[in-house]
Formats: C-alpha cells, sequence, structure tokens
C-alpha cells in the first residue's frame, strides 16, 4: 500500500482548512493535518473514487479514527475499485480467493487498526458493512478477530456486539460457519475464566435465544446455581438465573421451583432475596421487607413492591 | 556543562506539581468556570490534540456550554451568539447538521446542535431549515424502526434519542416518523431490565437511558405512553437500582463493571423518566442522591477545574457536563405535569453546594431553555377550551345585551326599527321577581325541613349515650367505616 504520499496531487486545488475567526470551540490544526484534510475535501466532494483518495482516507483515520464520513467515503472507494477482500493472514487463515498484494494490505490495515482502535464505534461497523459476502471463511474470521480483541479487553462492548452480529447473520447466510454446540461449549470455558463477566453472560443468553435447541433449561440451572454456589453476590450470574426462568418458551414451573428451593439458602444475600421475592409462591412480601431492611437507599422502593 | 537535576529533585517537584494541579477535592463549584470557558474555547483555539475530536464540534460548543449554564455562571449572550453561529455553520443542505465543516450529517452530532441552539436566540432558530430536517430524518429510518446515524452508518436507540428529541424539539414528529420505534426500543430491554444497542446484547446505562427517553418522545403531550405501553417498568427499575454502587454511591453503566461519572446522568436520569409511571412516589428516598452527590462533589473535582470519570482521571468537557447533570439530578425530584416539556422540580438538601440548574430530565439542558425553543416552533394555535370560552363570552354578552334592550328602551323606539314581536316587558320584571321569591321559600323551606323532620324528637332513641360505656347511635356508614375499614 503507497503511502498518500506517493500519489500525484497537482490536479486537486487543496482548500483552506483553518480555525473560523470568532467561532467557538475551534482546534489549533497542526499543518500535517491541514494539508491532508485541504487535499481530502475537494476529492471528497468530487466523489473521485481512487487509489490516491484511499491513501488519504488512510491518512485521515490515523489522526481522527471518529470521522465518520472519511470511513463511509473509503467504503465507496472499496467498494468501487473492488479492493474489499479481507485478508485473515493476520489470524492463521488464508482468504477463499487469492487476494490482490493492496487489497491484502487493505485487510491488514482493517485487521490491525481493530485490534488497536477496539473502542472505536466506526472501525465495527465498517467490517459489517463490507462483510456482505456471506462466506463462511469471513465468518470464522471475524470471530477469530473478536477473540483476539478480548483478549486483552475482555469486556469490550463493541467486540461482544460485533460477534452477536456475526453469529446471527451466519444462521441466516451460512448455517455451517460455526457449530453451535462448540460455541456454548466455549462460553461455558469463559464463565469459568471469570464468572463475573457479564459480557459472556449476555453472550451466553443470546447463544440460547439464538440456538434454541441448545436451550435445556435443567442444563442451565444446574451451570448458573453451581456458580451461584461459589459467588453468591454475583448480579450477573442471579439476573441470568431470573432470565432463564422467565423465558417463557423453554422454562418449566418445576425448574422455577427448584431455583427457589436453591436460593432459600442464601438469605443473607439480597439478590437472593429479590430472587425469591420475583419467583417464590408463598411469603413474598416477607422477602421485599427483608430487602427494605437490607437495602436502606431503596427503601422506599422495595417497601412499595411490598404493598402491590 | 549542564548537570541533571537528581532524580530525588525531580521526584519531589514531580510529587509537588501533582500536588498542585492533579487529584479531586471537595471544592466550590464555581471553580470549574475558568476551566468549562478554556473548554468552550471564548479566548483562543483548543489544542492540537483535539483533532481527535474534530468529528464532534457540535459537542465541543455543547458541552462546556451546557456546563456553564448549569454551574450558574453561564456564557455572556454575545458568547452564546457566537455559540450559534458556530453551530450554523454545520448545517448541511440536506437538513442535519456536520461534525465539522465540510464533512457529511450525523444525527448524533445534530442532536448536540439543536441541544447547543438552545442558547441561541430566534433569530438564530429561523435559519435551522426545519423542513429538510424532517426529509432528512427520515431518510435515515429503518423499516424495523430504528435510526441510522448517517448514510451507511450504525443504528442502537442512541440514534432514536438523537433523532426523536431533534424532531421533538423542531415539533416535526409525525406519525410516520415514530413508526415501529416504539417496538425497535423494546426488542432492545434485555432480561436483565436494561436496554442493549441490539436486540439480544447486553444492558448498558447509555442505551438504558436514551430508550426510555425516546419511548417518552413518542407522544409529545403524553409521555407516559411509551413507557407504559413499550417498556417492563419492574425489571427496568430493579437493574436501575443495582447500578448504583452501595460503597462508591456513583453508578455504573453494566454489571459488574467499573462506576464512571458520566453515567451519573444515563443512569441517573432514567430515574426521573421511570419514577413518572411507578406505583411509588419519588420522595427522595427511591435511589440513593446522597450517596451519588457526595461521590461527585468529594471524587469527581479536579482541583483546577472540571469534573473526572473517576479519581485518578484528567477532566473532560464531557464528564464535566454529566457529573453537573448527575448533581441537577441528585438535588432535585422531577415531577411531569404535562407535555415533554413540562417538568416541575423540588428541591432536596443533598450537601451545602449551590443548586444546580434543574434540567429537562428527557433532554439534558435547563428546563426553562427547553420550553423556551420548544415554544418557538410550535404553533400557538388555541386550544378547544379557549374557543369554547370564548364563545360562551360571546353569547353571554349578547343575551345580556337584548334583555337589556328588550327590558329598558321604550316600546316605541323598538316599534320605529320595526322590531315589534318581543314578549310583554311585564315578564321582564316578573320573571326575576319570581326567582328571587322563590330563593327566599327555598330558605324558609330548609329551615323548616331541618327543624321538623331531621331533628329527632327529644325522647328518640338515637339522641341517648350511656354515661358508662359511652354506647350511642351512629349512621350506618359510620359503623362501616369503623367496623370494616
Amino acid at each position: 500500500m503507497k503511502p498518500w504520499t506517493e500519489f500525484d496531487f497537482s490536479d486537486v486545488v487543496p482548500e483552506h482548512v483553518a480555525e473560523i475567526p470568532g467561532h467557538l470551540a475551534q482546534i489549533a490544526y497542526p499543518e500535517h493535518f491541514k494539508t491532508v484534510m485541504g487535499l481530502f475535501l475537494p476529492i471528497y466532494k468530487a466523489k473521485e473514487r481512487s487509489e490516491r483518495a484511499l491513501a488519504l482516507t488512510y491518512e485521515l483515520i490515523e489522526l481522527n479514527p471518529a470521522y465518520y464520513f472519511v470511513w463511509d467515503f473509503r467504503f465507496e472507494i472499496v467498494r468501487a475499485i473492488g479492493s474489499d477482500v479481507f485478508d485473515y493472514k493476520l489470524v492463521g487463515l488464508t482468504p477463499s480467493a487469492p487476494a490482490q498484494p493492496e487489497t491484502s494490505e487493505d485487510g491488514e490495515f482493517v485487521n490491525q487498526f481493530t485490534l488497536s482502535k477496539s473502542k472505536n464505534y466506526q472501525i465495527w461497523n465498517y467490517r459489517a458493512l463490507l462483510l456482505d459476502r456471506h462466506n463462511e471463511l469471513w465468518y470464522r474470521g471475524e470471530k477469530l478477530i473478536v477473540s483476539m480483541v478480548l483478549e486483552d479487553d475482555a469486556k469490550n462492548f463493541h467486540a461482544w456486539s460485533h460477534l452477536r452480529w456475526v453469529i446471527t447473520q451466519s444462521v441466516k447466510h451460512a448455517p455451517q460457519a460455526f457449530d453451535a454446540v462448540q460455541l456454548l461449549a466455549d462460553c461455558t470455558a469463559l464463565l469459568l475464566e471469570d464468572v463475573f463477566n457479564n459480557s459472556v453472560w449476555a453472550y451466553r443468553f443470546f447463544l440460547l435465544k439464538t440456538y434454541p435447541s441448545l436451550f435445556d433449561i435443567d442444563e442451565e440451572l444446574k451451570l448458573v446455581t453451581a456458580h451461584i454456589a461459589s459467588a453468591p453476590s454475583n448480579e450477573s450470574a442471579w439476573s441470568y438465573l431470573s432470565g432463564v426462568l422467565d423465558d417463557k418458551a423453554s422454562s418449566t414451573t418445576a425448574a422455577t421451583s427448584s431455583a427457589v428451593q436453591f436460593a432459600l439458602a442464601f438469605q443473607d444475600e439480597p439478590l437472593a432475596l429479590q430472587f425469591l421475592a420475583e419467583h417464590a409462591q408463598e411469603n413474598v412480601s416477607t422477602y421485599y421487607s427483608l430487602l427494605a431492611e437490607k437495602e436502606p437507599f431503596a427503601k422506599s422502593f422495595w417497601l412499595a413492591q411490598v404493598a402491590e | 556543562m549542564e548537570t541533571s537535576p537528581s532524580v530525588e529533585a525531580v521526584i519531589e517537584l514531580q510529587s509537588k506539581i501533582d500536588d498542585i494541579f492533579a487529584g479531586s477535592s471537595e471544592q466550590d463549584l464555581n471553580t470549574h468556570t475558568r476551566f468549562l470557558r478554556m473548554m468552550l474555547g471564548v479566548d483562543g483555539s483548543l489544542p492540537s490534540p483535539f483533532v481527535k475530536l474534530d468529528a464532534s464540534h457540535p459537542w465541543l460548543v455543547f458541552w462546556p456550554l451546557n456546563s456553564l449554564e448549569l454551574v450558574g455562571s453561564p456564557a455572556s449572550p454575545e458568547e452564546k451568539a457566537r455559540a450559534a453561529e458556530t453551530i450554523l455553520q454545520l448545517q448541511n443542505p440536506d437538513g442535519g447538521f456536520a461534525g465539522g465543516v465540510g464533512q457529511s450529517s450525523h444525527v448524533i452530532g445534530t442532536y448536540a446542535a439543536i441541544m447547543a441552539l438552545s442558547y441561541g436566540s430566534p433569530e438564530h432558530w429561523a435559519r435551522i431549515n426545519v423542513g429538510k430536517m424532517y426529509e432528512w430524518l427520515m431518510s435515515l429510518k429503518q423499516p424495523n424502526g430504528s435510526f441510522i446515524t448517517c448514510e451507511h452508518g450504525e443504528a442502537d436507540p442512541r440514534t432514536s434519542y438523537c433523532a426523536l428529541a431533534v424532531a421533538t424539539i423542531l415539533n416535526i414528529v409525525t406519525p410516520a416518523l415514530t413508526e415501529n420505534v416504539g417496538e425497535y426500543i423494546q426488542s432492545c430491554q434485555t432480561y436483565e431490565g436494561g436496554y442493549a444497542n441490539t436486540p439480544l446484547g447486553e444492558a448498558h446505562g447509555g442505551y438504558a437511558f436514551c430508550s426510555l427517553a425516546t419511548l417518552m418522545m413518542l407522544k409529545r403531550d403524553y409521555p407516559r405512553y411509551g413507557l407504559e405501553k413499550y417498556c417492563n417498568i419492574s425489571k427496568l427499575s430493579r437493574w436501575l437500582l443495582r447500578r448504583q454502587d452501595p460503597a462508591a454511591g456513583a453508578f455504573n453503566g453494566r454489571t459488574n463493571k467499573l462506576v464512571d461519572s458520566c453515567y451519573s446522568h444515563w443512569i441517573g436520569g432514567c430515574w426521573p423518566l421511570v419514577s413518572q409511571v411507578l406505583d411509588v412516589v419519588d420522595n427522595g428516598q427511591l435511589w440513593n442522591r446522597q450517596g451519588l452527590r457526595d461521590y461527585l462533589v468529594k471524587c469527581c473535582q479536579f482541583k483546577v477545574g472540571g469534573f473526572i470519570d473517576k479519581p485518578g482521571a484528567r477532566p473532560d468537557a464531557y464528564h464535566s457536563n454529566y457529573s453537573l447533570c448527575g448533581l441537577a439530578l441528585a438535588q432535585h425530584i422531577y415531577t411531569l405535569t404535562g407535555s415533554v416539556f413540562d417538568w416541575t422540580s423540588q428541591r432536596v438538601d443533598v450537601g451545602p453546594e449551590k443548586e444546580v440548574v434543574p434540567i429537562n430530565p428527557i433532554f439534558g439542558i435547563p428546563t426553562a431553555q427547553a420550553v423556551c425553543m420548544g415554544t418557538y416552533f410550535t404553533p400557538q394555535t388555541p386550544s378547544r377550551e379557549e374557543y369554547q370560552g370564548f364563545a360562551l363570552y360571546v353569547s353571554a354578552t349578547v343575551a345580556l345585551l337584548l334583555f337589556l334592550a328588550w327590558s329598558l328602551v321604550p316600546q316605541e323606539w323598538l316599534h320605529s326599527i320595526n322590531v315589534v314581536y318581543f314578549p310583554s316587558r311585564y315578564w321582564a320584571v316578573a320573571v326575576p321577581a319570581f326567582i328571587l321569591v322563590l330563593m327566599l321559600y327555598i330558605y324558609i323551606g330548609l329551615d323548616a325541613y331541618n327543624k321538623e323532620v331531621l331533628t329527632p324528637s327529644p325522647t328518640s332513641l338515637h339522641t341517648f349515650t350511656d354515661i358508662d360505656t359511652m354506647v350511642h347511635d351512629e349512621p350506618l356508614s359510620e359503623v362501616n367505616k369503623k367496623m370494616y375499614s
């Protein structure tokens, strides 16, 4: 990939980029920025979809990853000049079709960028835009990139969101891309790594709803109660327990009553009291009164639930 | 030859510098003015690292401008006009506002732009291209009820909130704009009770606020509608309750995550919205206001001005604005009294610091400010009651004039203008006289009825009270009240 400096821009009349006198919150732009943006703006306005325009987008995205309009333009260029093939060399996969040298560098840029700026909204949206070929390999590649990001930042909201999106898409377009049983097993392993990681619990709930055949309420009950027993103050686990039991499609009354029996042993724990108040058949108002006692900051709130 | 200072000297100097500039302390809220004015760039440009925020110009103006207003040291009218000019420069021909000059329109920036423009004047508001704005918002609308941020952009409850807030203030909400919006937001509520960026996602404070506020804007004059129809209030309120760390007092944005001052607004801001539909009245003890106030005042104020997300961090305009919003939420109980613009606030004593200006919990700007701009874009058509009242007033006046003419004007004059058919004028005196006498008889009759019928005779059992047991007769309704209530 050639840097923008190696392209010829002699035919472009650069725009004057500067602070506007009298206006508020103006930024003292560095000279380098003024030059690049000055060249980019006329090309952007002329909708020139070319290699040199692409080179400018790299530079600007490096300067400010949140340039949504540059990402948008970049997507249009990539579409127009056909260099939208991802390169999964980075993550140990080979592309399905032989990629051209420039394009594989392009894919590498996107991958590297994802790893270094994983909290940026635009990069994830950009990946999703490019991912329209519905190829099994690509879906697996996306999952690998997500795993790499999660290794550094296990609660990265964007990465988890992207993973859910990739799986949802694969179910529609390439059902063979993932083995659902394996996904759930991986998720179980992640819970063992950090039982307080709420993103994993939310992901597990997503998996059960996406692959309903995996949803065995007794299995889930076994897993979540074991985790609660090891860490009774874990809000994520209690919420998940309520979540699976409240799911009308897969839950049973037998499961609820066995969970209530289980929770009776943890009555020192406000989360357990809340669970009992919501799911037990009897003594509901007692549990709310106990909650009001244990959590004086929410006294009015819990007492109001007693009255209901 | 130059000599380097010793390591000890450098460390000592560093610790002195840290002591002067860094760290948080309990301090007067006025100490933030200088920092906020610097962030607003009143006297000079922001330094070059702010290029990273070059696509967020509306926010760069909005955050410090709003913060200054909340903290009670507002920008001058001249500075507000400068702010409005800065924002109007970002308006694109398609109707939306850009993140910076030359950039395309973006709905999140457009929200910040409109909120910042609320500090302008009608002269600036007249320059907003409202018609084009509507078309542009509609172009972002997706069949599932969500909005995308810009062309090829992402969609989530943030964008729904920004789109509807803009449309509500500019009064361009139509059934077409809100179609499926409630259903979409509903689909983002998770098993935990909070809201995620997509269906089946992980509940998050930012999306929770945006979702709730969006639901409240579905019907401008009946804000509770969206919450009642599309939200599981019980699950949501319990999730909200658990976002407040009992020890720190601050809110986190997701389960088992660290607290951050910006969630003072994203989670704290959910409370005034949700408490409008809860069965329990917010008496100041619904959530821990004191805890939030203590965290913000004691832990988040940077010594040289500005608020930080948590101790050890650096201040910025974003956290300053949402910390101050958090204080405005902790210091007041908010009650909805009408449309999305009509809120009253009642002061709660949480600490000795000055009162932060109460905000409109839906828009995050001072209540009066939202009313002012909202009113400008609302055509002043009289209500049905006003029409009825006026008609009644006119007909009553006409009836009185006719009566006076009939009873007082000499008969010859009426005949001379060819008015010959009217009742005998005897009735003009007789009817009022009959009414007066009837009233007199009613008074006499009532008096007689009380004495002769309602008063029991002195020998009646109803008048006895047993002096030992104090038992006496009571009407059946009183008996029922005492026995069964």
